[in-house]
């Protein structure tokens, strides 16, 4: 709302109110104000303006009739423009691509659903001049997105199987969930785990299954968030675009630095797959465990 | 701007009620607000027409009858600016609605809005809770996503600063021919214009703003151009796998084979891009053998030189 308004932008919700207004007539100025994220003085110009406009000869005979002095909207005379408008193609983009996330994370048992989403999005491509590709994967299936904001809502557990890549161990673990996230690429949950005993963040494309739990105590408000980061001195020798992405905290051009990590399985991991680009030095336990895992996994070779 | 506003509804609302041509005269003389001399009302006239068309509304030319000295005319057919998807059940507008709302607090919030508003102008009923669906979230879909998607709509050419393998910034120019998210990353796809072939960029590692090149309309998408499918084509190479009983998930769930045993598990694993396999058998540490290809078994063996030299 904060955003300047351009004169185009004010004259396509001039011509989007109309439609609006035919299906949804005795509506509120403020209710209006609200869809049209305007303001209550924005959409009253709007209906003053609109109230002016109807086909040549300008008599009220012509002329698009209006009510609006009780703060509620009635909209008589505007059949020209009571159809709403076709979608523009960013707009028809915008929800071929959600309606092809929609259906990458349905389950394979929805296919009735599967195929009128595809007779959907068959109609949408012809609005779009030459077909562009899309493909888009599902970071949860939407029956888990389904139960975990439920749980969310109701404060209810989940019992979750989850792919720790630092430990490279599937387990199951009670969370208690907090809410959904997203940063950076990728969207996480975040909760309070049982197991750990701590909040915990679990990438919801690692998540296995999640499956309710009945009648567990929520818990109470004293969990303390995070555990304490650790901070890892590290040599860079190469600063590729693999090193700046498995680990942001270095800089492009960098020859060192100091990264934080919450696990040291993890950095140990990471490190090991950069194959010698970035070099740990401090603390030394993590350069040994370094080294004594790459020995271990090239003793395998002899 | 008031007026301005008023005239462009009132010429929209006469060449949509028209059945047949409006010539300029007919519009100066009969729509409200051309004003000035004719000069000033062409200008006008040549503005709105302008502005109508950036809204995506379709203006018709035509009645040019060359036995008479006739004067081009204007309408805007009724079919082409109003929403063609009409005869849709309560249930499609929930589908629609749920894919608008998609990209909810993402780059393309305003225009997934717009559309959520026409769909609602519909005047169906739609009812989330009938649909075993939820609203699904686009993920890390950015001010540059964004940018190259009005590219792709627009059919206008892009360049940005992108960071390759080594870590530098380099400068590419690419006509987007689609989009792809995938494993958590978005992708840009097209056609790559100084190589002159089809390439893959991932959005989070444009540096800077993608930025416009050049006019809009000015290629087309061969039609014969399609996404690679995620599915492993017969001629992906397959690595051989040892790998520990419990260990190695990844590894397992993009497996075509796996082969239990006592010791070590034996995993078929496309390779799609080798130096992302390598990095995750390096990943798994003593877990994993590679048995073959030679290229990736030498790859990993000198990785883990590499490692063990800097760290002893």
């Amino acid at each position: 709302m904060a955003k300047q308004e351009t004169g185009l932008a004010r004259t396509a919700r001039l011509l989007d109110l109309v439609p609006y207004l035919t299906t949804h007539q005795g509506v509120a100025i403020s209710e209006l104000a609200k869809t049209f994220n305007a303001t209550v003085k924005e959409i009253t110009d709007d209906l003053n303006t609109l109230w002016m406009c109807g086909l040549p000869g300008y008599t009220p005979l012509e002329l698009i009739d209006l009510e609006f002095e009780s703060g509620f909207v009635s909209i008589r005379n505007a059949e020209t423009l009571a159809a709403p408008r076709a979608l523009d193609r960013a707009e028809a983009l915008s929800v071929y691509m959600g309606l092809d996330l929609l259906s990458a994370e349905l389950s394979s048992s929805n296919e009735s659903l599967a195929s009128e989403i595809s007779n959907l999005q068959d109609q949408l491509r012809t609005q779009l001049i030459s077909a562009p590709q899309v493909q888009i994967e599902a970071s949860l299936k939407s029956e888990f997105r389904a139960l975990i904001l439920r749980a969310i809502r109701r404060r209810g557990w989940l019992e979750i199987t989850y792919h720790s890549a630092a430990t490279d161990q599937v387990t199951k673990r009670s969370v208690a969930p907090y809410e959904l996230s997203q940063s950076g690429s990728h969207e996480y949950l975040q909760g309070y785990c049982d197991n750990a005993k701590a909040i915990r963040n679990f990438r919801a494309d690692r998540i296995v299954t999640v499956v309710e739990i009945a009648d567990q105590v929520w818990p109470s408000n004293q969990v303390t968030a995070n555990d304490q980061a650790i901070k890892y001195e590290v040599k860079v020798h190469a600063a590729t675009r693999q090193v700046l992405e498995v680990l942001p905290q270095i800089v492009a051009g960098a020859t060192s630095a100091t990264i934080e990590g919450y696990s040291a399985p993890w950095t140990s991991r990471a490190i090991l797959s950069l194959a010698g680009q970035v070099e740990a030095v401090e603390p030394a336990e993590i350069r040994s465990a370094v080294h004594a895992r790459a020995t271990a996994a090239l003793g395998n070779y002899h | 701007m008031s007026r301005k506003n008023e005239r462009l509804v009132n010429l929209t609302i006469a060449l949509l009620a028209t059945k047949r041509y409006l010539t300029k005269n007919e519009i100066f003389r009969n729509i409200e607000g051309y004003e000035g001399n004719a000069e000033a009302k062409e200008r006008m006239f040549e503005r709105d027409k302008d502005d109508l068309r950036k809204l995506g509304i379709q203006i018709e030319v035509g009645g040019l009858d060359p036995l008479f000295d006739d004067e081009a005319g204007y309408r805007i057919r009724p079919e082409s600016y109003a929403l063609s998807l009409r005869d849709l059940t309560p249930s499609q507008v929930t589908l629609l609605s749920l894919a608008a709302q998609a990209w909810q607090d993402a780059a393309f919030t305003d225009l997934s809005q717009q559309a959520l508003r026409k769909l609602t102008s519909i005047g169906l009923d739609t009812d989330t809770s009938q649909l075993p669906v939820m609203a699904p979230k686009l993920i890390g879909a950015d001010e540059n996503l964004r940018s190259a998607l009005d590219a792709l709509t627009s059919l206008t050419a892009i360049e940005f600063d992108y960071l390759n393998i080594q870590g530098v910034a380099q400068q590419r120019r690419l006509l987007v021919y689609g989009v792809q998210a995938r494993k958590s990353h978005w992708y840009l796809i097209g056609l790559d214009t100084e190589k002159d072939a089809i390439r893959n960029f991932r959005v989070d590692r444009i540096q800077g703003e993608v930025k416009p090149s050049g006019k809009s309309q000015s290629y087309v998408i061969p039609p014969s151009f399609e996404i690679a499918e995620l599915e492993p084509a017969i001629e992906t190479p397959l690595a051989v796998l040892q790998v520990r009983p419990g260990a190695g998930y990844q590894l397992r769930r993009m497996a075509t084979t796996i082969e239990t045993a006592d010791d070590w598990d034996l995993l078929e694993v496309p390779i799609f891009d080798l130096a992302f396999i390598t990095s995750l058998v390096l990943w798994h540490g003593e877990d994993v053998i590679v048995s073959s290809p030679l290229q990736l078994r030498s790859a990993v063996i000198t990785g883990l030189e590499k490692v063990v030299s800097t760290h002893g």
